[in-house]
Formats: structure tokens, C-alpha cells, sequence
């Protein structure tokens, strides 16, 4: 056993005492089993050391190594072999123990025991996904309406009901460790942050874990630490849920905009208002309307057509807007119809008597509206007005505008469709992550799951139209 | 400050305070126990065993605004583990533990048990047995047994409160709480003493005079 | 601001812009008519 280097027993005094030779950081060992030389590196704390030659487990509760079972095997190589050092979060930390356990033999994970005297202890902890930072807590967490808070923050349950085994052990534990050993756990879950149960007989503990950047881990170990984890851990915020915050603000204002744009501009003013009269016979006649001004450098032009109460006909307009100056032509058409009768479902009509025809991009100037139009009425086999004479009034009024509906349409979708996008990968990111849950999908990933095949006991609206086949 | 000689070895020791009856000697591990008009031998304390604490004999540090130094050290132990206990003196005269175990620390003050009401605790001063997650009121708050075993006094140094000789026996019973605060019991043969306080972290007691280690930098926290 | 943001950011500014000009030109893409010698605009039936 190395000895001691203590300050120089001296006369207490209440002054100061002058700061002692730096003590020995380690305890040196025989393994009482094959008589490899170990090093304990938190004497004093640990209890339980496994040789890293033989891995048989050895009693330093005591000061004389006790073994407690032997084994002669062939030690696993670690990632992060047992004496490493790496800087995490600002401190320095030595791996010491090495632990692999697993959901009675599945879903296995690592743990690595991390050491400094001055700070405790840590963990390092890894599925093969990721890698979190965990330090046991000194106090529980409150319980909130739907799982623990801790600090304010609440978590949401992610594991029940788990059983941990112990399936491999190396290096030292502040516990007696021993392989197949039990705990009860529970996991919640925040994004970034793993708040986890272990309980057994005797006593509760709660860790809280931080999901580490890849890079973070690797800056510290020299590891290679994997990313973009597919399907992404349970604490692993999505990578869509910030981007869509700052979208969807810009795209509210951006859709407030258009819309004040769209009801400051959306005024129309009214150029022309006369009634063409009809005959409906079928035959094509051409009309000229107008002066037409227009004022604005651009502007769009709508051609309205009312054609009264016409029914089971049709009226058909050819509209040409012609400059007088430039003689430049705009071309649009209308059509104004309607017919109505009654069969075994009951009486139906259809069609529009007053329609619109928007002419876009008409520049300022003088205009004569040419119109060529034929009115018609419908004739099938078992109506037949015949021919000739029915004439009517169809009502022509000319305005100008700017703003098209259809283009506040076509914006607000162009505005949405990247939210859209990002919304159902976000979607898709969050059911990836609950898949695992034993809790099923919740909240946005609930509502849209659909009749998955996971427990549910989110909100999941399937539920109000599903028929009885479940 | 009384000095004197230890009676074995003739080194000097001090006694610093009249509430702080006990000491080891430094030099011989006697343990010396002032009373009535002098210093008495009653038995050895071991030596202490290797380990990587932080704390040592003589550091400073700062609680509550008071300050306080590291004047003695109980090593306590059980059969799967043990720990420190080591108590400071605060610049007003009274004492506190600093327990120490996992890496976690644990400060707490010695309270009347007279002041105690709640049943379960009343019970454990009667020397009856109660489970571990048993739940008891303590000023308003809520705590529960977190664990309850006998430990064994491993070894001692410094200035103590009680004799401390090696193989002394206390049943000890801890509380902890979801805030952070912690108690513990301890009976042996009769007499039980009640330790009322929290978890703290050695960053937040501005320590001075910590052990240096080989290897390991002195913290950012460090004075 | 994350690069997804901006993007979105200057995609917004496009369409808003692509709005505003299409607002003032008196232009849509679904207009009825137009310029008769522009193959752009949509005449809608002519059958006669």
C-alpha cells in the first residue's frame, strides 16, 4: 500500500496552513487472483474493483482487497480505455469503471464511470446512437401534471417499467457492482435531457443526463461518435422544431402582409355599365363598347357579364379590348349560362348567369371593348322552345383592379408549402423518436399517428372514425 | 485554545474549543479526552486508510457567512462501503459535519432531540426498527428513510465531539428529501443524536486549502 | 438564425415580392385573358 503523503504533522494552529506536497492520487494493488497490478483511483470512494487483467472482482471496502469471485477471462476492449482522461463541460474526468447492461439481455447499452476527486462522479452513457453526459442527483424531482419537473422543467415519461440487468462490469464502482444485478427503471425525457429512475430494495436514485454533440464527445475521448442517430434518441430534440418557430413567424407576417397588401390594393373602379341586348337565335353578332379609360400604368381589367334571369340557355362573348392608340388587342371570353329541370332525384338547375372574365396587365389608355357574342338556348328532345325571338338584356360592366384572389391563393400556399414541408418532417422526426416510447406516440406525433401499431394513449383523433375492426 | 502533552507520547495537542471534549493525538493515534481538570487516554483510533478526498485537516471555507476550518475527521464504515464525516469549526464557536460519500457532500448541524416530534423518529430514539422509505415530518417538510444500518468508527483524526476509538458501533438511520435536505440519527446504547441539513457542493463552501493531488489540477472553485 | 431560416426568410421575400409585382402589373397566372399576341395567359373555351 502506498503510504500517505500528508502535510508534516505539525502544531495545529488557526492560521492558514500552508498548502501540502500534492498527495498520491492512486492506491496500488496485487490482484488477489492472478497478482496483476491495479491501480485504484478513487480510494476511499470505491468499493468494488474488477481486474483488468482476469476480470475476477475484488472486495477494497477494506483495507485488505478481499476477492470476491474470480474469473479468468480475457478482459473486453473499451472504446474509452479505463484510465482515459477528457475534458466534458469544462472539467477534466478520468474513465474508471465500465459497465454494459441491457433490458434483460436486449436493447444493451454502455455506461462509463467517470472520476475527479474535486468533482464527483459522472457518467458517460451510450446505446450505440449517441452519447449523454449524467450525474446523479442529490434531491428528486417534483411531480407535475404529466411526469416529474425538475428545475422547473418538465419531462415527459418515456420508458416504464424497465428491468436493468447488469450483463458485464470492469474497473471500480462506489457500489458492490456484480454481474446480473437488478434495478427497477423509469425514463423521462425533455429535448436534450434524460431524467432516469433506478430503484431496487434498498434505496431510489435519479440521474439526469445531457444528450451530447457528437463533437463534444469526440473533442474530449478521441472517439468517433455517432451521428445523425436514425431512429434519433429518445431526448433528442428535433432538428425541425427550432427552424419551425422562426418560419412560421416570418410566414405569419409575411401572409399579413400580402393580406393588408391584398385589402389596400383590392379596390376596384368601376369604367363602364350598359346593357347589351340578346337574341337568343344562335346567331353571332359583334358589338362595340367603350371608350373604355384605364388609368393606373397597369393594371388588370374584369369584363363582367350579367345575363338577368336567362334559363336553359347560354350566352357566348368573345371580348377584344383594342387601344385606340397602339392598337395592341386583349383577348378574354365569357360565358354566361344556366339551365334548370326536374327528374326522379328532383328538381336541378345549373350554371352562372353573371360571370367575370379578368383580363391581366392592361397598360393606360383609351380602349373600345369589341364584342362578338351569340346568344343560344338549349335545346335537348324534350324541350324545344323552337327558335326566333327570345331576346334579353345582358348587362356589361368593365372595372379596373389589381389585386387577382386567385394571386392572395397562390401566395399564401407558396408561403405554407415550405412550412408544410417542415412541419411533416418534424411530424415524421418525433414518431421516429417515440417508436421506442413505452408510452406510444404523444402530442403532435399522436394526433397524427393514425392506426399505428404502438400503444396508444395520445390524442389520436383516428379514434373518432375508425369503424369496429379493432 | 488549551494546550497540553499527550500523556503517551509527550507531542503537543491542542483543544480548541470546550464543546470539542475529544482529540487524536497526531503523532500516537491516542485518543485524549479532556474532562474535569485534565487530559485523560481512553484508547487508540486507527489509522486512517488511503483515500482521494478533497478535504483535509486545516481547509477553510464558507457556509451560511460564516467561515469555518477543518478541524477533525471520523471515518465510519459499513460492509459495503465507507465514508467521512468531517467537522468544522465555525468563527462563531459552533461545529458542524461535513459528510462525505460518493462524491456527494452533506453539511448538517446537531439538533436537540427533545425538538422532535414526528412518531417515527420518536420510535428510532426508542430503539425500535423502522423500513426504509418510511416518510417523516421535519419543520413542514417531507422526508424519508433512505437507508438505516449499523456502521462501524474506522478510524478518527483532529478535534472531535465524542471519543471516536476504533470499533465503536452506532446504528445510523439517513433522511433525504426531494429539496435537497437531509438528516440523520444516530443511537448507540441509549444516547441518540439527531444531524439536520443539506446536500452541499464543495464549489459552494469557496473551499481554501484543499489537498492537492498528483494529477489533478486544483479546481476553478478553489481559493 | 440557422441556414433553413434564412432560406425561408428570402423565400418569403420572393413570393411577397412575386405578389407585389404581380399586384401592380395587374398580373396573375390563372387571368382569363391577356395580351393577345402573349402566349402567357389563358384564353379559357373558345368554342363557338
Amino acid at each position: 500500500m502506498l503510504a500517505e503523503m500528508a502535510s508534516e504533522p505539525g502544531p495545529d494552529t488557526v492560521a492558514a496552513a500552508p498548502p501540502a506536497a500534492a498527495a498520491a492520487s492512486t492506491r496500488a494493488l496485487s490482484c488477489p487472483a492472478c497478482g496483476g497490478a491495479i491501480e485504484v483511483r478513487a480510494a476511499g470512494y470505491t468499493v468494488t474493483i474488477v481486474c483488468r487483467y482476469c476480470s475476477s472482482v475484488i472486495d477494497v471496502a477494506n483495507p485488505e482487497a478481499r476477492l470476491i469471485t474470480k474469473y479468468e477471462e480475457a478482459v473486453q476492449e473499451l472504446e474509452i480505455p479505463l484510465g482515459a482522461r477528457g475534458t466534458l463541460r469544462g472539467v477534466e474526468w478520468e474513465v474508471i469503471g465500465y459497465l454494459r447492461r441491457s433490458e434483460h439481455g436486449s436493447y444493451g447499452w454502455e455506461e462509463y464511470l467517470l472520476f475527479n476527486p474535486y468533482y464527483g462522479y459522472r457518467w458517460v452513457i451510450t446505446n450505440g446512437r449517441g452519447w449523454s453526459f449524467g450525474e446523479m442527483l442529490t434531491r428528486a424531482p417534483d411531480w407535475g401534471v404529466g411526469g416529474p419537473a425538475l428545475d422547473g422543467q418538465s419531462y415527459n415519461p418515456f420508458f416504464s417499467n424497465g428491468q436493468a440487468q447488469v450483463d458485464y462490469v470492469l474497473g471500480e464502482f462506489y457500489w458492490r457492482v456484480k454481474v446480473g444485478e437488478e434495478v427497477a427503471t423509469d425514463d423521462y425525457v425533455r429535448p436534450g435531457w434524460m431524467l432516469s429512475r433506478e430503484a431496487n430494495e434498498s434505496e431510489i436514485s435519479w440521474t439526469l443526463s445531457a444528450l451530447l454533440d457528437p463533437a463534444e464527445m469526440e473533442g474530449a475521448f478521441g472517439i468517433i461518435a455517432p451521428r445523425d442517430a436514425w431512429p434519433p434518441l429518445p431526448h433528442q430534440p428535433s432538428p425541425y422544431a427550432r427552424p419551425l418557430k422562426a418560419a412560421a413567424k416570418i410566414g405569419a407576417i409575411a401572409a399579413l402582409l400580402l393580406i393588408v397588401l391584398a385589402f389596400a390594393f383590392g379596390g376596384s373602379t368601376l369604367l363602364y355599365d350598359n346593357n347589351l341586348p340578346v337574341t337568343f337565335d344562335g346567331q353571332t353578332r359583334t358589338q362595340t363598347l367603350g371608350p373604355i379609360t384605364v388609368t393606373r400604368p397597369w393594371q388588370m381589367v374584369a369584363i363582367r357579364a350579367d345575363a338577368g334571369n336567362i334559363d336553359n340557355a347560354w350566352v357566348d362573348l368573345d371580348y377584344t379590348l383594342v387601344d385606340r392608340a397602339t392598337q395592341e388587342t386583349y383577348e378574354s371570353y365569357g360565358l354566361a349560362e344556366h339551365y334548370s329541370g326536374s327528374d326522379s332525384d328532383g328538381p336541378w338547375e345549373e350554371g352562372s348567369r353573371d360571370t367575370t372574365a379578368k383580363v391581366a396587365m392592361v397598360p393606360a389608355g383609351t380602349y373600345d371593348l369589341v364584342v362578338e357574342y351569340s346568344g343560344n338556348l338549349w335545346t335537348s328532345s324534350s324541350y324545344s322552345y323552337g327558335g326566333g325571338g327570345y331576346g334579353g338584356d345582358v348587362r356589361i360592366s368593365v372595372s379596373q383592379g389589381l389585386v387577382f384572389p386567385s394571386n392572395v391563393i397562390i401566395a399564401l400556399v407558396l408561403l405554407l408549402l415550405p412550412l408544410l414541408f417542415l412541419f411533416l418532417r418534424h411530424i415524421r422526426f418525433e414518431k421516429a423518436r417515440q417508436g421506442e416510447s413505452d408510452v406510444g406516440a404523444t402530442g403532435l406525433a399522436g394526433a397524427f399517428s393514425g392506426s399505428d401499431d404502438d400503444d396508444d394513449s395520445g390524442t389520436d383523433f383516428s379514434d373518432m372514425f375508425s369503424t369496429a375492426d379493432d | 485554545m488549551l494546550k497540553v502533552s499527550c500523556p503517551n507520547c509527550g507531542a503537543e495537542v491542542s483543544f480548541r474549543s470546550p464543546a470539542l471534549p475529544s482529540r487524536v493525538c497526531d503523532y500516537c493515534q491516542t485518543i485524549l479526552v479532556r474532562s474535569g481538570g485534565g487530559i485523560e487516554a481512553m484508547g487508540k483510533a486507527a489509522v486512517l486508510p488511503f483515500d482521494v478526498s478533497p478535504v483535509m485537516m486545516g481547509m477553510r471555507g464558507t457556509f451560511d457567512n460564516k467561515s469555518f476550518e477543518v478541524i477533525g475527521r471520523v471515518r465510519w464504515g459499513w460492509t459495503d462501503g465507507s465514508w467521512n464525516e468531517w467537522l468544522l469549526l465555525f468563527n462563531d464557536g459552533s461545529a458542524a459535519w461535513l459528510g462525505e460519500a460518493m462524491g456527494q457532500f452533506m453539511l448538517t448541524r446537531e439538533r436537540a432531540i427533545g425538538e422532535l416530534t414526528d412518531p417515527a423518529i420518536r420510535k428510532l430514539i426508542d430503539g425500535e426498527e423502522v423500513p426504509v422509505g418510511t416518510e417523516i415530518g421535519l419543520d413542514g417538510e417531507l422526508l424519508i428513510v433512505s437507508d438505516a444500518r449499523e456502521v462501524t468508527c474506522l478510524a478518527a483524526e483532529g478535534e472531535l465531539p465524542f471519543s471516536a476509538p476504533a470499533g465503536w458501533t452506532v446504528f445510523s438511520v439517513d433522511f433525504r428529501s426531494t429539496s435537497g435536505r437531509c438528516a440523520s440519527l444516530q443511537r448507540e446504547s441509549g444516547t441518540t443524536s439527531f444531524y439536520d441539513g443539506r446536500y452541499v457542493t464543495l464549489d459552494e463552501l469557496a473551499p481554501g486549502g484543499m489537498r492537492a493531488m498528483e494529477g489533478w489540477a486544483l479546481p476553478a472553485y478553489a481559493r | 438564425m440557422e441556414r433553413g431560416t434564412f432560406l425561408y426568410g428570402l423565400w418569403a421575400l420572393v413570393v411577397a415580392g412575386m405578389f407585389t409585382g404581380a399586384t401592380y402589373y395587374g398580373y396573375s397566372p390563372l387571368a382569363d385573358g391577356g395580351r393577345a399576341t402573349l402566349g402567357g395567359a389563358m384564353y379559357g373555351p373558345t368554342h363557338k
